[in-house]
């Protein structure tokens, strides 16, 4: 009761660090691969894939965050879940640059 | 067993007083209590503050003028090195640990932290690397590559003599202090508060601290892999940081920056915890939006994560890459904005009392906001690629740093030292000093700004007459010393209030927070019974509290057995749950200070061979903390008091030191996170990949350990029955063929470490799993003693879960390390250039 209580207010935070780690992950690697130059239609092989990793990363933490209002407990804990979660879904944003910006040096 | 039926008011204080106490004279050496501690911790800090404020004199004496001959440039290079050095770990980091330390058991209502030894060596750790990083700048040694150690400057080629040896172990040595106190922390806010003082009762500066010590977990240990990892190659060629064996120095920016950037949010935090309880005492009205505020720190303390690549726009990071770190740098300002204005709404709302600590309130509001917003002008690229390395950045992290930590801490230190000594403030000289600090501090770095965009680089000595910049150094430094003088003033101030300050009954600022609910200055048990919490702990009645639990009213208000007994809760509802307790009072943190201190010493004059004695020693001392710890027979439940009785913290299921090991294994994953991401960082950006060499893979050997290991967890898992003995000796036994395994590996290997990075990366893992292993042995031995001496049963088992979490985690981490070698050459012959 107690790991998973403190747990509910920082899962989608930490959605939003691994998440965070693993786009940068992805894109350095990409670049490293020459998946850049891999071109699928009009975009790239690697852009393709932040993308969807992105989308991926931003349904996740949606779903979390919609979880833990559904869960509905009015406790004071649960509301600051509620807002925490919320917060790291807004933070996603920090992630649309995979659509339009340079991908690689 | 009973606990003894209640005693007067003054019998119960001369009981509690002998038991918790600390006695005069050499005593003072076996000190292991938080009041004791965080005083120490404080003080120990403002001495330091004071050289770092005295070194940040001569940097001004320097500039103030062109083609200045005061100090020559190898001489200005220590001593702008040191001042940051001084500032940020000597100083910053360790003040609010001592805060935390002296403040926090009294606002949960408990007596004292969950692990008070281990407070005590954190101290003398800090303390010890503190006169070692000092002692270096006497004797002209000090580290002079800037507080961040860049290399290859940092590398022994450019830096061949002891300077960045003594950042590098020095720091080390100090940042033991700052991991043990996070433990420290996270343990004590989670486990030991008031019976009914749930998570969100609890007052909130507790929440700041826990989310600060959580951080602390995970930021410092990637700094300590860097400097590590920059102390093997200086030491044994290991070259993780040299481009043209694979290599690569932003390696080190990458680790640095992963524990600097979360530092700056490390130091603010508990700086704004201070603020969040001072502003609405003064307000007279509870905190505006406790609950958003709570979130809001979560989501900074994420968000800082994410940003470490903001110091590193300038060294050719692909757009992409960029956007997601400026993005999370403008977004820092959100909640860092919820908190200013949920301070501005508790005032607005209530009625402020313009005090002393007020006007320094005032002057964190001022100075803070305008370093946030150079803040947020530098996380967007375009800018910081202008003002990058020029005194703009050092203008903005002064008003950030200064604004949004000596502000605060100064407002903290006129609210709480008459907590601290009790008395009050005389304040005939604290509105001067106040306004001579707020004057020369703007002076100095608001003119910074200008010379900045000027295009004045950091870290020069000298610069031209042509360059126009004399005028407003010379601002700055006039400036730097009215800000001097006004701290000279509050020193002054401070010791008046001690010596000369107003004794005062009870809570003088009318607070409504736990550590006012007992006598000031604070007896050494603190609290003589501890409270039941009903209502938020920032809106209790301490007036009416105090004397309530003086007279033994509340929880635990007897002695027993010359115990130091305190209540553990349930992390969430607080809930009582066992009665925690504590160990007594000893040297021997003073003891094992002084040979970790031996251990790094040896490495700083390169007696490599005697450094492994230094460990086994440290090792020993550790062992014999567990003399007085533990309990030979079952005990029936404990009388705590109001009808309630609870076990022994050894008899239930998740004590303190269960949480203290899950958490160190935490910041110990995360030193092992970053070495594999810095092994594949490598792969990934350093030059001159793969290695011309074949990567050593020995599959035998590999296989005989991974075999060692998963019989160790196997066996290490098993709970108390009739084999346990059989079971420890079969773990250690276990434990000793992976170290045969190992070493065979390593003794076999370790010259082809110097070649590649590569290589280097894979010596440096398998290390960590022989340093684990060997732990583990020496884990394993220890629970067959402790078995053979009856200090283990059914419901005494302990020590065979600690045991059980560090084998779960070596075998985790030791089938990574042993699979590690394939993945580095599947990667450098897979997909090299």
């Amino acid at each position: 009761m107690s790991g998973r209580a403190l747990l509910g207010i920082l899962i989608a935070w930490i959605g939003w660090a691994g998440g965070f780690l693993f786009l940068y992950a992805v894109q350095a690697t990409g670049c490293r691969a020459g998946w850049n130059e891999q071109m699928l239609g009009p975009i790239s092989l690697l852009r393709l894939l932040l993308i969807i990793a992105t989308a991926a990363i931003v349904l996740l933490l949606f779903w979390l965050t919609a979880k833990a209002q559904r869960d509905g407990s009015t406790s004071s804990l649960a509301r600051i879940g509620v807002l925490a979660n919320g917060a790291a879904l807004l933070a996603t944003m920090c992630f649309t640059g995979v659509v339009w910006l340079r991908l690689c040096a | 067993m009973t606990q003894a039926p209640r005693k007067s008011a003054l019998r119960l204080h001369r009981e509690l007083t002998e038991i918790w106490g600390t006695p005069p004279g050499w005593g003072r050496l076996q000190a292991v209590n938080h009041t004791v501690i965080g005083k120490r911790f404080m003080l120990t800090a403002l001495v330091f503050f004071a050289i770092g404020g005295i070194l940040a004199m001569l940097i001004r004496t320097q500039l103030a003028t062109t083609q200045s001959a005061f100090l020559d440039a190898a001489t200005y290079a220590q001593v702008f090195t040191m001042h940051g050095v001084v500032m940020m770990f000597l100083f910053a980091i360790p003040f609010f640990e001592g805060l935390a330390m002296y403040l926090l058991p009294k606002m949960l209502g408990s007596r004292d932290l969950a692990f008070p030894r281990m407070s005590a060596y954190g101290y003398w750790c800090y303390l010890f690397g503190g006169t070692f990083l000092v002692g270096a700048l006497v004797t002209g040694v000090a580290p002079d590559g800037g507080w961040f150690m860049y290399t290859p400057l940092s590398s022994s080629t450019y830096s061949p003599g002891v300077n960045a040896d003594v950042w590098l172990l020095g720091i080390t040595f100090v940042e033991i202090s700052a991991l043990s106190a996070a433990v420290e922390i996270l343990v004590s806010v989670l486990k030991l508060r008031a019976p009914g003082m749930s998570l969100t009762r609890m007052p909130i500066f507790a929440w700041y601290m826990l989310i600060v010590a959580g951080m602390m977990l995970i930021g410092f240990p990637p700094l300590i892999l860097g400097s590590i990892l920059l102390e093997a190659e200086r030491a044994f060629g290991l070259p993780f940081f040299d481009p043209t064996r694979g290599g690569d120095p932003l390696l080190w920016q990458h680790l640095f920056w992963l524990f600097g950037h979360p530092e700056v949010y490390i130091i603010f935090l508990p700086a704004a915890g201070a603020l969040s309880t001072i502003i609405p005492t003064l307000a007279r009205r509870p905190l505006e939006g406790y609950e958003i505020v709570v979130a809001a720190v979560i989501a900074l303390a994420f968000l800082s994560f994410g940003l470490w690549v903001h110091h590193m726009y300038t060294v050719g990071i692909p757009h992409v890459a960029l956007s997601f770190f400026s993005a999370a740098s403008g977004l820092a300002a959100v909640p860092t904005g919820v908190q200013i204005f949920a301070w501005l709404a508790t005032l607005a709302h209530g009625k402020p009392r313009l005090s002393v600590p007020m006007l320094h309130i005032f002057g964190f509001m001022f100075v803070f906001v305008l370093g946030g917003l150079t803040g947020v002008m530098l996380a967007m690229v375009p800018f910081d690629w202008q003002a990058h390395d020029t005194h703009f950045v050092v203008a903005h992290l002064h008003y950030v740093l200064v604004g949004g930590f000596v502000f605060p801490m100064l407002a903290a230190a006129y609210y709480w030292l008459p907590h601290i000594f009790g008395r009050q403030a005389v304040q005939h000289l604290s509105h001067a000093a106040f306004w001579m600090i707020f004057i020369g501090f703007n002076l100095t770095f608001f003119a910074m700004h200008l010379t900045g965009l000027r295009g004045m680089p950091r870290r020069i000595s000298t610069y031209p007459p042509e360059a126009g910049w004399e005028t407003l150094n010379f601002i700055s430094s006039m400036g730097g010393f009215i800000m001097t003088t006004g701290f000279a003033l509050v020193a002054l101030d401070l010791l008046l209030l001690a010596v000369f300050g107003k004794p005062f009954r009870r809570n003088p600022w009318q607070a409504g927070t736990l550590e006012w609910a007992m006598p000031t200055p604070p007896t050494a048990y603190a609290f003589a019974s501890l409270p039941e919490i009903s209502a938020r702990a920032d809106q209790l009645d301490p007036d009416r509290l105090g004397p309530m639990l003086a007279s033994g009213q509340g929880y635990l208000g007897a002695t027993r057995h010359g115990w130091m007994e305190v209540i553990g809760v349930d992390m969430v509802t607080g809930k009582p749950e066992q009665v925690v307790v504590l160990p007594k009072r000893t040297g021997l943190p003073l003891l094992t200070a002084i040979a970790t201190g031996s251990f790094f010493a040896l490495l700083l004059v390169k007696l490599y061979w005697l450094a492994p004695i230094a460990l086994l020693i440290v090792a020993a001392l550790f062992l014999l903390w567990t003399r007085d710890c533990g309990l030979k027979s079952d005990l029936a439940d404990l009388p705590v008091g109001h009808g309630t009785n609870l076990p022994h913290h050894y008899q239930t299921e998740q004590p303190p030191s269960y949480w203290a090991m899950a958490f160190t294994l935490t910041a110990d994953a995360t030193l092992f996170a970053s070495l594999l991401f810095g092994s594949l960082f490598l792969w990934l950006s350093a030059p001159n990949w793969p290695p011309e060499s074949a990567i050593p893979i020995d599959v035998t050997t590999s296989l005989i350990a991974a075999a060692a290991l998963v019989v160790a967890a196997g066996f290490g898992r098993a709970t108390f029955t009739g084999r346990t003995e059989r079971n420890l000796c079969i773990v250690a036994l276990a434990y000793g063929v992976a170290l045969l395994a190992l070493g065979y590996f390593l003794i076999n290997t370790h010259g082809e470490a110097t070649q590649h990075a590569a290589m280097a990366s894979i010596f440096a893992v398998k290390t960590y799993a022989i340093l684990h292993i060997f732990v583990g042995l020496i884990l394993s031995l220890f629970c067959l003693w402790r078995v053979r001496s009856g200090y283990v049963s059914v419901r005494r088992d302990l020590d065979l879960r600690l045991g059980r979490q560090w084998h779960l985690f070596t075998l985790t981490t030791g089938l990574i390390a042993l699979a590690f070698p394939l993945v580095i050459n599947l990667l450098a012959g897979g997909a090299g250039p």
